[in-house]
């Protein structure tokens, strides 16, 4: 078949036979001579001062290689922040890969057992006696935003890491004008629940050190080979050349496994201080508890439309729950990755975002399937509805009366971002014609009528794709692709794109 | 062969996130394919004695634009430049290429979910009847993965609207650590889904490709928060909608609930 002929034909995937013949090795599967097993000691509290730790009943417990806390790890870490905002360029919510002096979440790791198998390290860090004085806790955004709230990095004097709060002059006079001409206001409190990515299979990691050579090897379940290892290099002091990550079969991530987590790093440490290799599998309990969650936004919004229906203003205040730590975006993620489509797919003439990233007592967040565009479209779509019901106008055609039309590409928005193209009112109208919207709404009211208790929901979403434009992130987000073509004409090509379940090797190649 | 996630055999990456693998990262795959095919080209010309420019590649065959009678094939130029020792002057041996594609832009793939439910006013259980997406991401490379990406994802958002939620006790412990307590979504409880897309290609890589990891997540968690709020016709009720929220708004009026 020819190449035009195999572009958007639809084949199956090429990694499915291995994985549903039970062929393909995951991180768990992976078995070295002489491996040791990692268990960690986690905290029962959501927030204490730990008063002291004694590790010495299970450092005699048979089996038992090593026990390590915060002490022996000064060296480590700390775990790696893209783009530390306010308070946390200054160091709050920067987390060692163990907790010292206080645990700030239920499951914060306090100490780890290192034994010949799994069974003797979980049973030993049962023999580490840690003597906690728990603290006051809070898990609430604007519970942790009050003057007598209890803090989690007391030196700070806040909960609150970073504040964003913009002159509101322009938007004000947009709201006034809009009343003044016949329109109207719709105020709404919007919560974003926190949830968990819950990937198929959990984290995990084998740190193989070689003494010999100095190199270590780190199988792990991650979504990015290359920022692991040289995040992972600079956490443990060793050179980025000697240090090798290969990521295996990966079951599901959906952002969680972006991070580089203490784990990772206390495996490292350990089997280059014990010259074994070192494996830690996360159970299923410890995912939901401390990998982290996504979502946990608490938004403020008001929107202003003329009688038509037509927006003419939009403000959001946004509080992010952090939990915590600060992890690898967990501070970007509302105000860097939602606050610029907060506008979504309609040609709003005026926005206003303000913010507040706060410190709670909750597992860290950080990115989860959209990442900040969920929540901010989360808005958009809500702000129609209320807009429409307020107006008793069809959501739909709301939508369509205040949709960026295609004429307008590239369109930049309210909020800064520029779109590249688009077209919303054919998928629109595509998914109208599709859900044959008018029969499904005389449906809907027959059954109304009939007692029941039936609603039809509309959305009209945009997303940002293709991270990262030149001079946007940290980093270069670029991405590398190494390519041979071989003497028996074999094409190979080696990606820095490191997949976890979407099947690249089957998009990426057309025979 | 595509190989990947070892630091050692792959360049330096920066992995798959932010539906980004196919636009970013295929278009870096594209781009070395590109070069390779131009270098064969001019390994073909000489062989073919034309000009590189003349040279067209198709059904793994080089040969003349408008005389294909007479060709080299594609693992014949494979082998010459892995083997010959006659290759013409000016052209390196070895047929390898190392790229970094780096975007100058976003994009920004859309669409449109729809979707109705019905309520149990005996038992609060929220039952999803329809539910129907339109994406747009771009081309399809293939639309079998992408029907898949687009499942995967309705999945989790109408997961966040209707069952999961982490939720912790005042004092920070988690009341939510197994599967009892944590309520994932299950395939039973989703209708089929009825899909289709809409195609506008992006002018911000070569492929024309937007993304689609997310696009599901994105769009229908706020569909079906939007058809359960019409439904019972209020203005606003928070998410996840529970039977037993759903129960208590019916019967009670409860808390959360804006009129």
């Amino acid at each position: 078949m020819g190449i035009a002929a195999l572009l958007g034909t639809p084949i199956k995937r090429r990694e499915d036979p291995r994985l549903i013949t039970g062929q393909a090795t995951y991180v768990d599967d992976i078995k070295l001579y002489g491996m040791l097993h990692m268990a960690v000691l986690r905290s029962p509290y959501g927030h204490a001062r730990i008063t002291s730790i004694n590790i010495e009943a299970a450092l005699k417990h048979p089996g038992v290689k090593a026990v390590y806390t915060a002490a022996d790890m000064r060296s480590v870490g700390p775990v790696a922040i893209a783009i530390p905002l306010g308070e946390i360029a200054n160091g709050m919510g920067v987390h060692g890969p163990l907790a010292k002096d206080k645990v700030r979440f239920f499951g914060d790791p306090v100490a780890v057992v290192i034994a010949e198998d799994r069974y003797v390290a979980y049973d030993a860090c049962d023999l580490i006696e840690v003597d906690y004085e728990p603290l006051p806790a809070v898990i609430d955004t604007e519970k942790a935003m009050q003057s007598d709230a209890p803090l989690l990095y007391e030196e700070f004097g806040t909960n609150v890491a970073f504040c964003m709060k913009p002159p509101t002059d322009e938007i004000d006079k947009v709201f006034e004008q809009t009343l003044a001409g016949g329109g109207i206001v719709v105020k709404q409190r919007l919560v974003n629940q926190r949830v968990a990515p819950n990937p198929m299979e959990t984290r995990g990691v084998v740190a193989d050190y070689n003494k010999a050579n100095k190199s270590l090897t780190v199988w792990c379940s991650s979504q990015n080979p290359h920022i692991l290892r040289n995040i992972l290099a600079a956490a443990i002091g060793h050179p980025q050349h000697q240090v090798r990550v290969i990521v295996p079969e990966v079951g599901g991530a959906f952002g969680c496994k972006i991070d580089i987590y203490p784990e990772e790093m206390i495996a490292s440490f350990a089997s280059m201080k014990l010259g074994r290799s070192v494996k830690w599998s996360e159970d299923r309990s410890e995912n939901l508890a401390v990998t982290v969650h996504g979502r946990d936004q608490t938004d403020y919004v008001e929107a202003a439309a003329t009688k038509e229906g037509k927006i003419t203003g939009l403000k959001i205040h946004g509080i992010s729950d952090l939990g915590a730590y600060c992890q690898l975006f967990t501070d970007a993620i509302m105000i860097g990755f939602g606050f610029p489509v907060s506008c979504g797919a309609y040609d709003i003439p005026v926005v206003h975002l303000s913010a507040d990233i706060v410190f709670t007592n909750k597992a860290p967040t950080d990115a989860y399937r959209g990442a900040g565009r969920p929540e901010a479209t989360y808005i958009t779509e809500r702000v129609i509805d209320l807009i429409a019901r307020e107006l008793g106008k069809d959501p739909a055609e709301v939508r369509r009366l205040n949709f960026i039309k295609p004429d307008q590409f590239p369109y930049k928005s309210a909020s800064g971002a520029v779109y590249d193209t688009g077209d919303y009112e054919a998928a629109l109208d595509k998914a109208l014609q599709l859900s044959n919207y008018q029969a499904l709404r005389a449906e809907q009211a027959q059954m109304r009528a009939e007692g029941k208790l039936v609603g039809i929901g509309v959305s009209s979403y945009i997303e940002i794709c293709g991270f990262g434009p030149k001079g946007s992130g940290p980093i270069g987000f670029y991405e590398s692709a190494r390519m041979r073509v071989e003497q028996s004409g074999t094409v190979m090509v080696y990606t820095g794109s490191s997949p976890h379940g979407q099947g690249e090797e089957t998009t990426l190649l057309t025979r | 062969m595509i190989l990947h996630g070892d630091t050692d055999s792959t360049p330096e990456g920066r992995g798959t996130y932010g539906s980004r693998t196919t636009a970013v990262g295929g278009s870096a795959v594209f781009t070395a394919a590109q070069k390779l095919k131009e270098k064969m080209k001019q390994i073909a010309s000489h062989v073919l004695e034309a000009s590189p420019s003349d040279i067209t590649l198709e059904d793994g065959k080089f040969s003349i634009v408008g005389s294909p009678q007479k060709s080299v094939s594609f693992v014949e130029i494979a082998e010459a430049a892995n083997t010959s020792n006659t290759l013409q002057p000016g052209i390196e041996p070895g047929l390898e290429t190392t790229v970094f594609w780096e975007p100058e832009a976003c994009t920004f793939p859309f669409g449109t979910h729809i979707c109705m439910v019905e309520i149990d006013k005996e038992t609060g259980n929220v039952e999803l009847k329809r539910m129907v997406a339109i994406d747009d991401c771009g081309r399809q490379l293939n639309p079998m993965l992408v029907e898949g990406q687009v499942h995967g994802g309705l999945a989790q958002g109408i997961g966040q609207a209707l069952f999961e939620g982490v939720v912790y006790s005042d004092d920070g412990q988690l009341l939510t650590p197994t599967f009892m307590d944590y309520a994932m979504p299950i395939a039973s409880e989703f209708p089929p889904f009825e899909l289709d897309s809409t195609v506008t290609l992006t002018t911000v890589n070569p492929l024309g490709v937007k993304g689609i990891g997310e696009s599901g997540t994105v769009g229908s968690t706020p569909a079906v928060a939007n058809a359960v709020a019409d439904a019972l016709g209020v203005a606003h009720i928070d998410m996840p909608f529970t039977p037993e929220k759903m129960w208590k708004v019916i019967h009670q009026g409860a808390e959360g609930l804006h009129r």
